[in-house]
C-alpha cells in the first residue's frame, strides 16, 4: 500500500529557467520510513513542498496522489481549503529550523495545530503535557521541564525536538522531515529519531486518546477525533528529506528516492 | 469564520501584538492611529467649540447680545413705557424658547460740549448714552471698566469715557481726569462734571461716553442760575460818554481782560451800555449785576448808572427730556439676536442688528473651517491610510515565516486573513483609546487655558461633532482592517514554502 503515487511529475519555479523537478515517477510507501537523498540543490525539498502541500503556486505538471485512509487526493487538483484541510489533518512537519512562534511557550507551540482545529486552550494544553508525560517522550526530563518556557529561553535541541511534538501533537498519517538533524547534536538528533519512532509504533496516542474520551469535561466535538485516534493502529509514514545516506540507511526501512542533478531525475 | 476560528485568531493576536520581532511596526502603527485620532478628534471639534466660545463671550456682555431699535422717522412715537412693554412682548413672542434674560430698555443718545482738558477751545459734540436702572448694561459696567473704575452700578454717578476720546481729548486713558469741564446742557455754562472711569472697549453705535440716565438729570438740572449771555443798561444818564471808546482807558481794559465785548447802543429810550460774553458763554444776572457795578465805580463821577434785569437777554430753558429714542432689546443666547431685531421690523422700527450680523459671521465661519478642517482631516487620513497600510505591509513581511508556519499546521486563509483583521481591530483599538485619551487630554488642557469649561462641548456634542468623530472613528477601523488584510494578502498568499524556505 503506498501513501503517495507520483507519476510524470514536473515543477518549474516561476521565473526559473530550469525545472526543479523532472518528470519524476515515485511511490512512497504507507506506513514506513522513506528517505529523499540527493545533493544540495537537486530538487530535495521541492518534493517535500509538493508532497506536503506546501506549494500552492503555479508550475507543477503531472499527476501527485495522495492515497488517505479513506479516499485518494489528487494533490495537484485540490483546492485551498482542501489543501489546508489535508495539511491539518493528515500531515506534520519537522523542517530544518524549528519556526516555533517566539511569542507562545513551547507548549502552547507544540498545541498550535490543535489550536487551529479549535481545540480549547485548557484541553489542547492537557493533550500537550499528556504527548510529554507518555513514555519515551522525553527520556531526559529535559522537554518537560522547559515546557512554560519561551523558545528563545530553551536550547536549539530542545526546540527542534517540540518542534517535532508540534508535528505528532495531531497525530498526523504522514511526517514530513526536512533534515531535520541538521542543527543538532548527537544527543538530541537520537532523542528526535526515537520520538518519532514513538509515533510511527503507533503507542503514542491511544491511551493518551482513550483518557481523553473518557474524560467527562473533553467537549463533545473533540471525541469523534479522539475515537479515530484511540481506535486500532493506522499506517503513519515517515518522508525523511536527507542528504546523509548513512542517515537514511539507518532511519529508512523502505527503498530511498535518490535525486540527482538539478532537474531532479529520480 | 467559525467561532473556533475568531477563538484562536483572539488568543494568538493577544500574544502576537507584543511580539518582539514586530514590536516596534506594531508600536508605530499604535502611534499612527492614536496620532490620527487625536488630531482628527480635536480639529473636528475646533470649529463647534471655537464658535460656542466666541458666541459665549458674546452672550456675557450685555452689549453684544442685544440689538438696538428707534423709531424710523424722528415723527414717530418714542419708547414709552407702554411701548417698550409691548416690544418686549413681541420679542417673546417670536423666540423660539423661553427667554428670562429678555428685557427692552430705553435709553437717551445725548450730545455734551465738552471742553479740551488742556486748551478752552472745544470744538467737540461728541455724542454719548444715558443707562437706566434696570438696564442689564449697569450691573456689567465694572467689569468694563479699567481697573474696576469708580462707578458703582447701585448709585452710577460721573462719566464713563472711551479711552481713545479720552485721549483725543488730550488726556491719558491709564490716568483719567477726577473731571471734565462741560457746558451744562440748559445754560451752556462751562461746568465740571467727575469722570468714573474709562472703558476698556469702544462702545457702540459711535458713542464715546456713558452717563447714568439719573445723572444725566442732575446734570441738566445742575446750572440753576438765571444765565444770559448779554444784559444791557437802563440809558445811560446826561454825562455819559456816547461811546465805549470814550469809557476810561484801565476800565476798557479790565472789563476786555474779563472776557466781555462793551458797546453803548442807542435805544428807544435813549444810548444804553450793552456788555456781551466774548465766547457767549451764559453768565447769571449777578455776575452781569457786577460788571455794571465796576463801570460804575470807574467813573465816580455823573449820575449813577442804572441797569435792569429786564435788559438781560435770557436763554430758552431746556426742554423737558421725555421719553427715549432709542431702545435696547436684551436676549441671553445671541442666536436669539435675529428674532429680537425681527420683531423690531414688526414693529415699524429701526433696527441697529451689528450684532446679529456678528453671529451670523461667528456661523459662517465656523461653517467655512469645518468645511476646511474636514478637507483636510480627510486629506491627512488618506495619508494616515496609506502610512499605515504600509506599515501593516511591513509587519507582515516580518512575520512571513510564522505565517508560513501556521499555513503548514492547517491554517486556512480565512483564519490568516480572520487573525490579520483581529490584529488590525486590535492595534486600531490600541491606538483609538490612546488617540481618545490624548485628544480629551489636549482639550482639557486648552479649554483650561482658554478659561473655558468643559460644558462648552455640550455645543459640540449638539452638533455635528459626534456623527463626523463617530464616522472617521468607522471608517479609520475599516482603513486598518482592510489595510491589514491588503498588507498581509501576500504573505498569506504567498506558498508556504517559500516562506518556509524550502525552494531555496
Amino acid at each position: 500500500m503506498s501513501a503517495f503515487t507520483a507519476v510524470g511529475l514536473s515543477h518549474t519555479y516561476p521565473g526559473a529557467a530550469v525545472k526543479a523537478l523532472d518528470r519524476l515517477t515515485l511511490t512512497v510507501p504507507a506506513g514506513q520510513v522513506t528517505a529523499i537523498l540527493g545533493p544540495s540543490g537537486c530538487g530535495k525539498s521541492t518534493l517535500l513542498a509538493l508532497l506536503g502541500l506546501l506549494w500552492d503556486g503555479p508550475g507543477p505538471t503531472g499527476r501527485l496522489t495522495y492515497h488517505g485512509a479513506d479516499r485518494d487526493h489528487d494533490l495537484l487538483a485540490l483546492d485551498t481549503n482542501s489543501r489546508a484541510a489535508l495539511r491539518g489533518d493528515a500531515f506534520g512537519f519537522v523542517l530544518q529550523s524549528n519556526y516555533l512562534l517566539p511569542h507562545f511557550t513551547c507548549l502552547q507551540n507544540v498545541a498550535m495545530p490543535l489550536a487551529l482545529q479549535g481545540w480549547p486552550a485548557r484541553v489542547r494544553e492537557a493533550w500537550a503535557r499528556r504527548l510529554l508525560a507518555a513514555p519515551g517522550v522525553d527520556p531526559h526530563g529535559d522537554l518537560a521541564a522547559r515546557a512554560d518556557a519561551m523558545p528563545r529561553a530553551v536550547s536549539l535541541g530542545q526546540r527542534q525536538r517540540f518542534a517535532v511534538l508540534r508535528a505528532l501533537a495531531a497525530d498526523p498519517d504522514v511526517v514530513f522531515a526536512d533534515e531535520p538533524s541538521s542543527n543538532l547534536d548527537p544527543r538530541n538528533t537520537t532523542a528526535m529519531f526515537e520520538l518519532l519512532a514513538l509515533w510511527r509504533g503507533g503507542d503514542l496516542f491511544p491511551a493518551a486518546a482513550a483518557d481523553f474520551a473518557a474524560d467527562r469535561a473533553t467537549p463533545a466535538k473533540l471525541r469523534p477525533w479522539l475515537a479515530a485516534h484511540a481506535g486500532p493502529r493506522r499506517p503513519r509514514t515517515l518522508v525523511l528529506v536527507c542528504h546523509d545516506a548513512e542517515l537514511a540507511e539507518r532511519h529508512a526501512d523502505a527503498p530511498s528516492v535518490c535525486l540527482s542533478t538539478p532537474g531532479g531525475g529520480a | 469564520m467559525s467561532r473556533a476560528g475568531w477563538a484562536f485568531a483572539l488568543g494568538f493576536c493577544r500574544r502576537d501584538l507584543g511580539e518582539a520581532q514586530a514590536r516596534a511596526v506594531s508600536l508605530a502603527v499604535a502611534a499612527a492611529v492614536a496620532l490620527t485620532v487625536a488630531a482628527t478628534v480635536v480639529a473636528l471639534a475646533v470649529p463647534d467649540v471655537a464658535t460656542e466660545v466666541r458666541l459665549r463671550r458674546m452672550a456675557a456682555q450685555p452689549w453684544t447680545r442685544c440689538v438696538w431699535v428707534q423709531p424710523l422717522s424722528s415723527l414717530d412715537p418714542k419708547f414709552t413705557p407702554e411701548r417698550l412693554v409691548a416690544l418686549e412682548a413681541s420679542a417673546r413672542a417670536r423666540l423660539p424658547a423661553a427667554d428670562p434674560g429678555l428685557a427692552v430698555v430705553g435709553f437717551h443718545a445725548v450730545s455734551l460740549d465738552v471742553f479740551d482738558l488742556n486748551r478752552d477751545a472745544t470744538g467737540l459734540s461728541p455724542y454719548g448714552r444715558t443707562v437706566a436702572a434696570g438696564d442689564p448694561l449697569l450691573p456689567a459696567l465694572p467689569g468694563l471698566v479699567r481697573g474696576g473704575g469708580g462707578w458703582n452700578p447701585a448709585a452710577p454717578a460721573g462719566l464713563l469715557l472711551c479711552p481713545r476720546y479720552l485721549t483725543r481729548l488730550g488726556g491719558d486713558p491709564d490716568a483719567p481726569p477726577a473731571a471734565v469741564r462741560l457746558r451744562a446742557p440748559a445754560s451752556k455754562r462751562p461746568i465740571a462734571w467727575p469722570v468714573a472711569g474709562v472703558l476698556k472697549e469702544p462702545l457702540p453705535l459711535g458713542h464715546v461716553f456713558l452717563i447714568g440716565a439719573a445723572d444725566y438729570e442732575a446734570l441738566r438740572a445742575a446750572d440753576g442760575g438765571d444765565p444770559s449771555t448779554d444784559a444791557e443798561s437802563e440809558p445811560l444818564p446826561a454825562g455819559w460818554p456816547a461811546t465805549w471808546d470814550d469809557f476810561p482807558a484801565p476800565l476798557r481794559k479790565a472789563v476786555r481782560e474779563d472776557g466781555v465785548e462793551a458797546s453803548v447802543r442807542p435805544t428807544l429810550a435813549g444810548r444804553a451800555l450793552h456788555l456781551a460774553d466774548r465766547d457767549r458763554s451764559p453768565r447769571t444776572a449777578a455776575d452781569w449785576e457786577a460788571k455794571f457795578r465796576a463801570v460804575a465805580a470807574a467813573r465816580p463821577t455823573g449820575p449813577a448808572l442804572k441797569w435792569s434785569p429786564q435788559g438781560v437777554t435770557r436763554l430758552p430753558p431746556p426742554p423737558p427730556l421725555g421719553p427715549p429714542e432709542w431702545a435696547t432689546v436684551y436676549v441671553t443666547r445671541p442666536a436669539d439676536l435675529r428674532h429680537a431685531a425681527e420683531a423690531a421690523r414688526d414693529a415699524d422700527l429701526y433696527a441697529n442688528d451689528a450684532n446679529r450680523l456678528l453671529v451670523e459671521e461667528v456661523e459662517a465661519a465656523a461653517r467655512s473651517a469645518r468645511r476646511v478642517v474636514a478637507a483636510l482631516v480627510a486629506a491627512f487620513c488618506v495619508a494616515g491610510s496609506v502610512s499605515l497600510t504600509l506599515a501593516l505591509y511591513l509587519r507582515g513581511r516580518q512575520k512571513a515565516a510564522q505565517y508560513g508556519m501556521l499555513k503548514a499546521l492547517g491554517a486556512t486563509d480565512a483564519t490568516l486573513r480572520t487573525l490579520a483583521v483581529t490584529e488590525a481591530a486590535a492595534l486600531w483599538l490600541a491606538g483609538a483609546s490612546l488617540g481618545l485619551a490624548g485628544a480629551a487630554a489636549l482639550g482639557a488642557s486648552t479649554l483650561a487655558a482658554l478659561g473655558v469649561g468643559w460644558d462648552v462641548l455640550g455645543a459640540a456634542l449638539a452638533g455635528d461633532w459626534p456623527p463626523l468623530v463617530a464616522g472617521f472613528l468607522a471608517l479609520s477601523l475599516v482603513a486598518c482592517v482592510v489595510g491589514n488584510a491588503v498588507a498581509t494578502r501576500w504573505v498569506r498568499r504567498r506558498p508556504a514554502a517559500e516562506s518556509l524556505g524550502l525552494t531555496s
